[in-house]
């Protein structure tokens, strides 16, 4: 195990050193960024100045050294709006987009693992179809288009939910736990169906090819109740694949939050990256591409690892 | 197993090659769902083509002349009714399918190059190379493009170059991946191990294995299609991808948006013609690949 962990976390090192690069290339080689600085707004005779009090007329190998390590101590400079660190302003916003990509991620599942199940149990059902249907579906709906129907109908129309935002302003509620969650439905439901139609056929081909193993075969020879097989050993094997999965749909997860959020009006980081890039606030978009890009990274290690301990066949000094 | 024995049994790969091309054909027109989404492709690419012409000579519809009252109801002369500006709804979703059906060939053009130059590179070269562009790959696929491309295309400025190149270059990695096992798996063949015997250049095996992946490129590139137009919608929504006064399907939406409650169908047709377009390229992507790849078929 400590061996298959040494190897997985030296790993790290490149992909975080590609993301570092990426980012830094980002603002630092594409025109008009120069560093998150508008050079242009100190007049063209002031910016050799401006350059070099900002460091920018440095070499860019000591240039990115000198981000890496304020990177690397989560330093991502202030805020130009308000001056306010951009770590600070990251982690205020953090909980937010961890309730709603949570809630998503957990709809999801619950949906995909039955609805899996029961279309791999009953092959060309009309379950089976209207699952097949539904994943073409998941594929083509754009979000946030899904998000602007489901409040038309849902908000506008039917009054049920309420439109934007995560509490109600400015009215007395008598549970803020029970006003955050009503509007938590419409977004969490809408970022959780866009995953669940992947998630679903996943499920429904790791059921299949686990239904055919000898371990059922024999489960069955022995007289164990069908739903015992299915429960007991077929289920739990199946959904191994899915932990490396859902790692995988970090990266989708926090993306269809920057969209999600910025129709739902909901104060999380995808919002607050959306309003960062109309503004032109440098410093806020950097971070939260490092910030994102390392949380994802670390997402997908702790994927590999729990699937390396929950799956013995993994050979784990391999 | 000895060479004489596998060329006894009639090998699946090389029987999938050999079935002319008329089989193919047969086998994509017997998927209903394929033939509808082709039927309607073929439409909604004529529309976007010829439909402004039309509108604007037999109605006099222009997607950015201000004719008609702010959010005016359908009548005979705007179909559609009128934007809140004032443009007629109409001549501006056609010009918007112009733009997205634009961009999703564009970018299915770029990712494509870049997941061949990649793909078959890893995949020609195998071992170190291989695995070194993977991980490569691996990473990229892994962070939240997203991000980086709201960053990209505030760093660049938006525009519609801007907007094609940067979904082009976020989303190559997927058109790779499948293009490098493709590869892989050519590359063990027969014809091409009597290729290296015979003294065929390196540049000489690639090209047979370039002729041989074809197929699965062809799916790639439809599938890749349906993702750039998302994705287009996506930014245009956000107002970061195609700039006003220029139509597209996305930013339309997003100007909807703040009329939810007094005109709510501003924000169906714009998304309506989104799902229909990409549902469309995901069936004739499905059927192709049905058609020239049947052991990729249902994965």
């Amino acid at each position: 195990m400590n061996q298959y962990l040494a190897k997985r976390a030296v790993l790290l090192v490149p992909q975080l050193l590609i993301l570092f690069v990426v980012s830094f290339g980002l603002v630092h080689l594409t025109p008009g960024a120069t560093g998150g600085v508008d050079l242009n707004a100190a007049g063209s005779e002031n910016i050799a100045e401006m350059r070099a009090r900002l460091g920018l007329d440095r070499p860019l190998p000591v240039q990115f050294g000198d981000w890496l390590w304020h990177t690397v101590r989560l330093d991502f400079g202030d805020s130009f709006l308000d001056g306010k660190p951009v770590r600070d302003k990251i982690l205020d916003r953090l909980p937010a987009t961890m309730l709603l990509t949570g809630s998503a991620l957990i709809l999801s599942l619950a949906l995909a693992i039955p609805l899996g199940v029961i279309s791999s149990l009953k092959r060309n059902s009309a379950v089976d179809y209207g699952l097949t249907v539904f994943a073409f579906l998941g594929v083509s709906v754009p979000a946030f288009w899904a998000g602007i129907v489901a409040i038309i109908i849902f908000s506008v129309q039917l009054g049920w939910f309420p439109v934007q935002g995560m509490e109600t302003v400015g009215r007395h509620v008598d549970s803020r736990t029970l006003d955050i969650l009503r509007h938590l439905v419409l977004p969490a439901t809408v970022l959780g169906l866009e995953g669940t139609a992947a998630l679903t056929r996943l499920v429904r081909s790791s059921m299949s090819d686990v239904l055919v193993e000898d371990y059922v075969r024999t489960a069955r020879a022995k007289g164990l109740a069908e739903h015992a097989v299915l429960m007991r050993h077929a289920l739990k094997n199946a959904l191994l694949p899915l932990v490396t999965l859902v790692g995988l749909r970090l990266p989708t997860l926090i993306g269809g939050a920057v969209v999600i959020e910025t129709i739902f009006a909901w104060p999380g980081i995808g919002r607050l990256g959306w309003e960062a890039v109309l503004q032109r606030d440098y410093p806020i978009v950097m971070g939260l591409v490092v910030f994102t890009g390392v949380l994802t990274i670390l997402g997908n290690l702790l994927a590999d690892l729990t699937y390396a301990a929950i799956d013995p066949r993994i050979k784990l000094d391999g | 197993m000895s060479t004489l024995a596998t060329l006894d049994k009639p090998n699946p790969l090389l029987e999938r090659n050999a079935a002319p091309r008329r089989w193919r054909l047969r086998r994509f027109l017997s998927n209903w769902l394929s033939v509808i989404g082709l039927v309607l492709l073929v439409f909604l690419i004529l529309a976007a083509a010829f439909g402004p012409a039309i509108a604007k000579s037999w109605l006099g519809l222009e997607p950015n002349a201000l004719r008609c009252m702010s959010l005016e109801p359908p009548s005979r002369s705007h179909p559609l009714g009128c934007d809140p500006l004032g443009r007629d709804i109409l001549a501006r979703l056609l010009a918007g399918g112009r733009v997205s059906l634009a961009v999703g060939v564009l970018v299915a053009a770029c990712t494509t190059v870049l997941g061949l130059l990649v793909g078959l590179t890893s995949g020609f070269f195998g071992g170190i190379v291989d695995s070194t562009l993977m991980r490569f790959t691996d990473t990229l696929l892994a962070m939240p493009t997203f991000f980086i491309v709201l960053a990209a295309a505030a760093f660049l400025g938006p525009s519609l170059f801007n907007t094609i190149l940067i979904i082009g270059f976020t989303q190559w990695m997927v058109s790779a991946r499948l293009i490098r096992s493709e590869c892989l798996a050519v590359r063990e063949r027969e014809f091409i191990i009597a290729a290296r015997v015979s003294g065929q250049t390196s540049f000489g095996i690639m090209r047979h294995i370039l002729l041989n992946v074809i197929s699965i490129v062809v799916v790639v590139a439809t599938l890749a299609v349906a993702t750039g137009i998302l994705t287009e919608s996506a930014l245009s929504y956000l107002g970061l991808g195609i700039q006003p006064p220029q139509s597209s399907w996305g930013s339309m939406l997003g100007g909807a948006q703040g009329y939810i409650f007094t005109a709510p169908m501003q924000g169906v047709y714009p998304g309506l013609l989104i799902v229909i377009t990409v549902l469309t390229v995901n069936f004739v992507g499905e059927g192709l690949r049905e058609a020239l790849d049947p052991r990729l078929a249902g994965r």
